[in-house]
């Protein structure tokens, strides 16, 4: 090993170097301020840094445990970029946390390393510290208001991500047992030389293990159980980035672990039963919540059952179309997730409840964060002129390609439920009888900037979606 | 061709909605915000007039075309143009939107949203009629949902929240099915370009499944749009529950883009199909036009009655679409002529009712048929022009809505003589139904128990009077609009039929 291989982890490096000052300038100063700036610095760092290395060629590092290459860039900039943003508009949340301000800001800062690190593994190793990486410190955060809600979640989310690890060391375990080897590369290659008939076994039930356990991080049906519980109970800008970043960290492994099985054996209507089931459960599931977290960790599972019609493609002719497709949509529902938890902070913080009913007649109220989570919603739904709306269509675009029509119908007809529930808030939210004080307190102009950069975004993207498409295909091609 | 400016329809389509964004600065000042809202519908119809007269009737094919690339990677263009088929549907839709803005000067409650969504949705609307790509046609059609939904579910009156949601569920489950119909299209035929496509032989082999699916699925959404049985539920009840404003656009504009659908994507683009399945449009519009003039016998509520009307009158559409079956390339483009024209008339018509029965509601607070009595003592013009909307909807010849219904009826007795003879007897229903809501409200004795009924302001006659004036001149002399339809349907007839 090179020294010089590091600047392909630097910014890792770097997020952990911030946080750590960040951790200690809260011991010796105790500002939160300060330690927030140092946050916001080292992930600005961060992220260009990552920037830098978006030119550079593909390469391996560490002994190929690492794949420096533009899809882990692309996967470190998104999370980086919603780490920015979840802290920058947390401002206003932060009195929650009581003596613990600044370590709400590392601990969350180190979970992100893991995130970042995991669309670069090439190992399982690498991937299954990655994971652990990710949990433990959100373990502890998720606990940091310790209300009795978020105690419950915390060990909820901690019993879970336990035992999801386990299920994903079995299925390592096996598929090293059968090919001799942790790495991708090594793995692919020898499942590509084997025949379908000796070991079929073995491949699938390890395929089905790991599975279990990345499908516990994104909320698959049945590993879904969590999801609600932990949304509802965590803290607002931790369930946030919980529900984007680990997201997306997650599907990129599942994106990575596909590749290397996809042609040993066909997934797709294994895939497709679960996505079908997945969305459904979710949909079905927020129809009657009245907590709006809880609901949105409903939809949360059901957008990782859509985010699987991708996966679902990509046995067939190509898979750069299917991975565009997932990467591309788990991009647009990033903005409409970020915007519509914060704006819910937001509009909590003069109503105190996360109840659905508490936020009638908002809109006069507080009229950024009204608008901006009708978009968010209106996003979610897939309807245009959002960025949702275009996710959707390639999604399904995709689908249609690869003959999937049926899987195709049943996610457009999953959106069409879900449009009950996004309805039903956005018509709440523009009631005219209210119940909130006239002189209810206004958000930060920190978190209005985050809210209608995001809103803002929604909508740009929605409208003129081509560039970022186009780079979605060059991480993809790489 | 006079000289007009190329980007001509882009400006049509999203003027209103720029416009829409000033009101956010001006909110506080109501009288500013209606003064806009006019002045932008108005600028639309003017705009709308002057690019119709522009309009070359003698050349075939879409005019006014603009054509760019917005997202190569999915192969979507910007592309619009107006054709004999969409200039009507886009003359309608400014002509109500400045009716429906100028009645809507007595709206007291949130009035900065409520011009704000009207906007909004008549960019919607122009834009589904004007764009000729299938994802931008799929755009504009969801984007109408947002803006009607809260026109319906703040404004509106009755179980208000309930029919809005269903208007939405009902509209999204079959966009639902043409979002799977379009994609299909398109990954077939390479391009979602409706100009392109139109000379395409879709209708034969190129998709990778039998285009008589694809068909359906694309008409199922304009089916539930249209509406017709067994589609139709949300229409009753959110024309019921919406205010008089959006029920005007509603039966006005809103119901006629399924209309059009139909005749643009499911018999144009596919028209073999459309042949094949000539009997399930004839018999789905039978249906409906019975069906809706039957049930219409038992509602109390003025206003439901009318949305049962128009059920049945949108059945008439359909009839004229199956008669497009016919070999003889004459009868085929009668029909289509014809049931574009109901669309028309229809538009027109059933806005004056609606608008009517708006002005009562307004003075009367019920809309309840058993309390409205001796309405021609207590307010002549108002029954004036209801009761010409009434004659016009139950057919009388000199309105322009017999001029639709004689149409298809001719049209398609030749091809399906028995529907034919079944569809005209519903006539009788209709003329029963609506010579009876006249007896019971308009006329009737005068029971005096209150004075003159306030009267009316200038904003709210002079839409009436326009609607009476379209209605009567159509009637009077339809020449001008048939010249109008011909310019698309006969030369796609000529190339699709008989030879």
């Amino acid at each position: 090993m090179d020294i010089s291989e590091l600047k392909y982890i630097s910014s890792e490096l770097i997020v952990t170097v911030a946080a750590t000052l960040a951790l200690l300038s809260g011991v010796f100063s105790g500002k939160y301020i300060l330690a927030k700036i140092i946050s916001l610095v080292g992930i600005f760092i961060a992220f260009v840094f990552a920037i830098g290395l978006w030119f550079e060629p593909s390469t391996y590092a560490f002994y190929n445990t690492i794949n420096a290459n533009q899809f882990s860039i692309f996967f470190k900039l998104l999370i980086l970029g919603t780490l920015f943003l979840v802290i920058l508009g947390s401002y206003d949340y932060i009195e929650y946390f009581g003596k613990l301000k600044t370590e709400y800001l590392s601990l969350m800062m180190y979970s992100s390393v893991g995130m970042m690190l995991l669309p670069a593994c090439n190992d399982f190793i690498t991937a299954y510290i990655s994971l652990e990486l990710i949990s433990l410190p959100l373990v502890a955060i998720i606990a940091m208001t310790k209300e009795e809600f978020s105690i419950e979640a915390s060990l909820k989310f901690f019993i879970i991500s336990a035992v999801s690890s386990a299920f994903l060391l079995y299925g390592i375990v096996l598929l090293y047992g059968f090919s001799g080897s942790t790495n991708f590369d090594i793995i692919s290659h020898i499942l590509s030389g084997t025949s379908l008939q000796s070991n079929v076994s073995i491949v699938i039930f390890s395929f089905f293990f790991i599975l279990g356990g990345v499908g516990f991080k994104v909320g698959l049906v049945p590993f879904h159980m969590w999801v609600p519980d932990v949304y509802q109970g965590g803290p607002t800008p931790i369930v946030t980035f919980l529900s984007i970043a680990s997201k997306s960290a997650g599907f990129a492994l599942l994106i990575k672990i596909f590749l290397l099985i996809f042609e040993y054996t066909d997934w797709t209507y294994i895939i497709a039963v679960i996505a079908v089931i997945t969305m459904t459960v979710g949909n079905a599931g927020a129809l009657l919540q009245d907590n709006s977290k809880r609901l949105l960790g409903y939809s949360g599972i059901a957008h990782a059952g859509y985010i699987l019609i991708g996966i679902a493609c990509f046995s067939t002719v190509n898979n750069i179309d299917g991975q565009v497709a997932v990467i591309f949509y788990l991009f647009t529902y990033s903005f409409a997730n970020l915007a519509a938890f914060y704006s819910l902070m937001s509009l909590s913080q003069s109503t105190n409840s996360y109840s659905i009913q508490s936020y009638a007649g908002s809109f006069f109220h507080n009229k950024i964060s009204s608008i901006v989570l009708m978009l968010a919603l209106i996003s979610l739904i897939g309807l245009p002129p959002t960025s949702g709306f275009i996710g959707k269509l390639y999604l399904f675009n995709m689908a249609i390609k690869s003959e999937l029509i049926l899987l195709v119908l049943f996610g457009v007809l999953n959106s069409v439920l879900s449009s009950f529930y996004y309805l039903k808030v956005i018509r709440i939210l523009f009631q005219s009888n209210s119940n909130i004080a006239p002189n209810s307190s206004n958000s930060s102009v920190l978190l209005n900037s985050v809210l209608i950069s995001t809103g803002l975004a929604i909508l740009i993207i929605g409208i003129y979606p081509d560039p970022v498409l186009q780079l979605v295909e060059t991480v993809v091609s790489s | 061709m006079p000289k007009v400016i190329s980007t001509m329809l882009t400006i049509l389509i999203f003027l209103p909605i720029l416009g829409s964004l000033l009101i956010p600065f001006i909110r506080s000042y109501t009288q500013c915000i209606k003064a806009l809202a006019i002045i932008i519908t108005f600028a639309e119809l003017l705009l709308s007039i002057w690019i119709f007269s522009s309009f070359s009737l003698s050349t075939p094919g879409f005019q006014f075309v603009e054509k760019y690339d917005w997202v190569p990677t999915l192969g979507i263009t910007y592309q619009l143009g107006v054709d004999g088929l969409s200039m009507p549907l886009v003359l309608l839709t400014t002509l109500l939107f400045v009716c429906a803005v100028s009645i809507s000067f007595s709206v007291k409650d949130r009035i900065a949203e409520y011009f704000f969504w009207f906007l909004v949705l008549e960019t919607s609307v122009l834009g589904v009629f004007l764009s000729l790509d299938l994802v931008l046609f799929f755009i504009f059609w969801e984007l109408e949902l947002i803006p009607m939904y809260f026109i319906i579910s703040i404004w509106g009156s009755g179980r208000k929240e309930y029919s809005a949601m269903k208007f939405v569920i009902y509209t999204l489950f079959g966009s639902a099915f043409m979002l799977i119909g379009l994609l299909i299209t398109g990954f077939s035929a390479g391009t979602f370009n409706i100009e392109e496509l139109l000379k395409l032989p879709v209708s034969n082999s190129i998709l990778s499944i039998a285009p008589v699916y694809v068909f359906l699925l694309f008409f199922i959404a304009f089916a539930i749009k249209l509406p017709t049985w067994p589609f139709h539920s949300w229409l009753p009840d959110a024309h019921t529950d919406a205010p008089t404003a959006g029920s005007v656009i509603l039966a006005g504009v809103l119901i006629k883009m399924g209309g059009y659908g139909i005749i643009r994507i499911c018999v144009q683009i596919f028209h073999q199909e459309a042949k094949t399945l000539s009997l399930l449009i004839v018999f789905l519009g039978t249906f409906s036009l019975i069906y809706g003039a039957i049930i219409t016998f038992r509602q109390t509520d003025i206003k439901k009655l009318i949305a049962f009307s128009s059920v049945s009158h949108m059945g008439i559409v359909l009839l004229g679409i199956s008669a497009y079956k016919s070999d003889i390339p004459e009868i085929a483009s009668f029909g289509l002529q014809g049931a574009a024209l109901q669309m028309f008339a229809h538009g027109t018509i059933t806005g004056l009712l609606f608008l009517s029965i708006g002005l009562i509601y307004d003075r009367l607070h019920t809309r309840d048929i058993s309390k409205l009595n001796g309405l021609v003592y207590r307010s002549p013009i108002i029954s004036l022009f209801f009761v010409i909307g009434a004659m016009a909807s139950l057919g009388l010849p000199g309105f322009s809505g017999f001029v639709a219904e004689i149409t298809v009826f001719m049209a398609v007795f030749g091809v399906w003589t028995w529907f034919t003879v079944i569809s005209v007897f519903a006539i009788v229903f209709t003329a029963g139904y609506l010579l009876w809501l006249i007896q019971r409200t308009v006329f009737g004795d005068d029971l005096g128990y209150d004075k003159d009924l306030p009267k009316l302001h200038s904003y709210e006659y002079v839409p009436a009077l326009l609607l009476v004036a379209s209605i009567i001149i159509l009637g009077v002399y339809p020449n001008i609009i048939f010249e109008i339809f011909e310019q698309s349907i006969i030369p796609f007839v000529n190339n699709t039929t008989g030879v």
